[in-house]
């Protein structure tokens, strides 16, 4: 079963990320959800979702760390990865290569790209 | 299919514990169940048929089997299920922001780096028409000089397709009351049930409400931007505020795009200009750079040149006599034969031309086109003495085109020959005079009839 994991700290984006992605669920797609980055590492080696929304401000385990522990320590090349960046806050494309990350977006995220990307990754159109 | 699934609803109830806590609270077995399986306890333990609805918006979404406890279960759960819909409605509301956020965002990067109005227009519509629930669309604009209104741009959609097409003929007609008030007064306009009324619409069967907004810029209406639906379906104040945000954007795109294109067209002009005066001083026929020039794009597209290429190909041969203004009008007019120091002057005029040139920032590289176009391909040319490749494809295109004019046409002192006459002739000059990819070229549009 094809698996999504959503990781940030705020509630509302959780929501937001889980709602968006409503409709794979129908499709027998398993939603996730990660409140911080040391969660989140743990899911993602339980679970092996096949894509992860993830924040990358947040406290404890940031996510750069996350994407680069899953990518470089665990070596799991086949987690698609997301870095979710706040607009206006500066993102560090360099880093966000170098930690492995295979996409990044602002937030406030455009829904219909979320989608898009999520069926691309998972060959399941909604 | 109800919007709240009830295995979801307990999961997440499962998560806070509040659920369990309450059932080890009341002092009864209880069962619950929604239409397909049990999703807490066993359903062996379902001892009567007495049960309580679970609802959230209305629905039925499951029941909870039990005494009359049971009933507190189930409106609780209820309770769950609505603030949950209700949190849903919510999400869905600021995702719908987020869409809206994204276009805003994204439009006017795409518009901005187009100066092409039909780039600008098409993409304005498509925009609007995913955002705004709506059948057709028009982009129509006032025509400065006549002041007519013209549908630039029109988009419908299609039954049963979820993509736009750009559509042929007019939907929304021009003469519509509504349009034609918005134009005027600049207010823009909601007019739901358009069928109704005394602003009964042209086309009143295939629209049943409209929004239309003014293209405004510096206070002056240039055009507007109509959104029309067939479904009974009203549109509201933000639907408008949408729109208007879309037709700001879309003013200021369009109105650049037309001073380009006056520019350009500004610009066409005075090459036409210059290109008839020399036709004017020398002894040439009317539209001899004409034809050569629609020979060459011809040639060239034939030869596969990309089009900015031929654009510049096509200025080239327009203008590829232009040095003849500096020369002599005793040499430029003479009828008789040349003595060789005329002919050395009347051969200036392709440097002449460069010179010219080289102070139009916009027509400096076609100064390759120019100058070049009396070279020879075996390297007998002038001024340069090129050689094959070394000519500019352009010049060698010219080179070939002007011959086929110059010998095609009727002179003061002599007829004509004939285009097959004339094509010998060429044929003969291929690899001397010409280069043979570009005689073949020529042959090849004289065959499928594309010259003349």
């Amino acid at each position: 079963m094809a698996k999504i994991l959503i990781v940030d700290d705020e509630s509302h984006i959780r929501r937001l990320l889980e709602e968006t992605l409503e409709d794979f669920e129908d499709n027998g797609v398993q939603i996730l959800t990660a409140k911080n980055g040391t969660e989140a590492l743990q899911v993602i080696l339980d679970e092996r979702p096949n894509i992860v929304y993830l924040d990358i401000m947040m406290p404890e385990m940031n996510g750069y760390d996350v994407c680069a522990s899953v990518k470089k320590q665990y070596n799991l090349l086949d987690v698609y990865i997301v870095l979710l960046t706040a607009k206006g806050q500066e993102f560090d494309k360099k880093k966000g290569i170098e930690v492995g990350a295979n996409l990044y977006m602002t937030k406030p995220f455009d829904p219909d790209v979320v989608v898009a990307k999520t069926s691309e990754v998972l060959g399941i159109e909604v | 299919m109800p919007r709240i699934k009830l295995k979801k609803l307990l999961s997440k109830l499962e998560e806070s514990e509040v659920i369990k806590q309450i059932i080890g609270l009341i002092d009864t077995t209880i069962v619950i169940k929604d239409e397909e399986k049990v999703l807490y306890g066993e359903e062996t333990s379902i001892i009567s048929e007495e049960k309580y609805e679970i609802k959230a918006g209305g629905e039925i979404i499951g029941w909870v089997y039990g005494n009359k406890n049971a009933a507190t279960i189930a409106s609780l759960i209820t309770y769950m299920g609505n603030s949950e819909l209700e949190k849903k409605d919510l999400a869905n509301e600021t995702l719908d922001k987020y869409r809206e956020i994204n276009v805003l965002y994204n439009i006017p990067k795409k518009i901005a780096s187009s100066l092409d109005l039909n780039i600008i227009t098409g993409t304005v519509l498509y925009q609007a028409m995913k955002h705004i629930e709506s059948s057709c669309a028009s982009v129509i604009l006032i025509n400065e000089e006549t002041g007519e209104h013209e549908v630039v741009s029109e988009f419908h959609r299609k039954p049963g397709l979820k993509t736009f097409i750009r559509s042929s003929k007019p939907i929304i007609k021009l003469d519509n009351v509504i349009i034609r008030n918005v134009i005027l007064t600049g207010k823009a306009e909601i007019v739901n049930n358009v069928g109704e009324g005394l602003r009964k619409h042209n086309g009143g069967k295939e629209i049943n409400s409209l929004i239309c907004v003014p293209l405004l810029v510096k206070n002056k209406v240039i055009g507007i931007i109509v959104l029309g639906i067939d479904k009974p379906i009203n549109y509201e104040a933000e639907d408008l505020n949408l729109l208007n945000t879309f037709a700001l954007q879309a003013s200021i795109a369009i109105e650049n795009a037309k001073l380009y294109g006056s520019q350009k067209e500004a610009f066409f002009e005075t090459v036409q200009a210059l290109s008839d005066a020399i036709e004017i001083k020398d002894n040439y026929t009317a539209g001899h750079a004409k034809r050569v020039a629609h020979y060459s794009v011809i040639i060239g597209g034939i030869l596969g040149l990309p089009r900015s290429e031929l654009a510049r190909l096509k200025l080239a041969a327009l203008l590829h006599d232009i040095g003849k203004m500096g020369v002599s009008d005793t040499i430029l007019l003479k009828k008789s034969r040349l003595s060789e120091e005329e002919s050395s002057m009347m051969m200036k005029h392709v440097e002449y031309g460069s010179e010219i040139l080289k102070n139009v920032k916009k027509l400096r590289e076609i100064i390759p086109g120019v100058r070049g176009h009396h070279e020879r391909y075996d390297g007998y040319g002038y001024p340069d003495a090129l050689k094959g490749e070394d000519i500019p494809i352009i010049a060698r295109i010219i080179c070939v085109a002007d011959y086929f004019d110059a010998m095609t046409t009727d002179r003061p002192y002599r007829k004509g020959y004939s285009a097959e006459f004339v094509l010998g002739d060429i044929k003969k000059g291929a690899g001397s005079l010409f280069d043979p990819d570009v005689v073949r070229a020529l042959l090849k549009a004289i065959n499928e009839r594309k010259l003349i």
